[in-house]
């Protein structure tokens, strides 16, 4: 397995413990600054271990190719998120009235996770059925 | 059908005449990943132009050697 490929699955299952232990933190104590305090664990997707042997290539213009790809696949994501969210907050909240800050955040913090999960989620089918640009 | 897959290339068999290459040997010498090897023998990734000619010359023969367009 190639090393963005390990990397595509150490990202998802960063996120999908991310969401179980906000879950779990939501359940018990309800919106609060604690359950938000859960996405600091989304720091370990900039985790990098490696096993690099001296001399050896892991990364090359295919992982360029994969991750350039997956990254614009997610960004088009990104903005429709952006889109239908703030359509939909308009229309269900009325476009002049405010909304509370931790909507805010929670908002931008799914987004996040949304974004990561789709790029690892592609990186991971590229490598398996191939690249072809 | 998609133009990228008329592009076939002979790097397995290749590799079997220059005794024996791995897949490793391969890619250290052109540069890259054994897993961008491995596609590439697969026909599940075409190689820049650069990346052709670092196969081609790791072999020693030309580009066509390696290389076949099949279009018609």
């Amino acid at each position: 397995m190639a090393v963005q490929e390990k990397r595509a699955w150490f990202m998802l299952s960063v996120i999908l413990v991310t969401l179980a232990v906000y879950f779990a933190f939501i359940s018990m104590v309800r919106f609060d600054s604690v359950s938000i305090s859960v996405f600091a664990l989304t720091g370990f997707l900039g985790w990098r271990r490696s096993k690099r042997r001296r001399g050896e290539i892991t990364y090359d213009e295919r992982d360029r190719q994969i991750e350039k790809q997956a990254l614009l696949s997610s960004l088009c994501v990104f903005y429709g998120l952006i889109l239908v969210l703030s359509l939909a907050v308009g229309f269900t909240h009325g476009w002049d009235a405010s909304v509370p800050l931790w909507m805010v955040i929670q908002i931008f913090w799914a987004v996040s996770l949304v974004i990561w999960a789709i790029k690892a989620l592609i990186i991971i089918v590229l490598y398996r059925r191939g690249a072809h640009a | 059908m998609p133009e990228e897959l008329a592009i076939k290339n002979h790097i397995r068999r290749l590799r079997f005449e220059h005794g024996e290459m791995t897949q490793e040997q391969l890619a250290k010498q052109a540069g890259v990943t054994r897993h961008t090897i491995m596609a590439l023998e697969a026909g599940k990734y075409l190689p820049s132009l650069l990346l052709a000619f670092r196969i081609a010359q790791a072999f020693g023969v030309d580009l066509e050697d390696v290389f076949e367009f099949d279009g018609g």
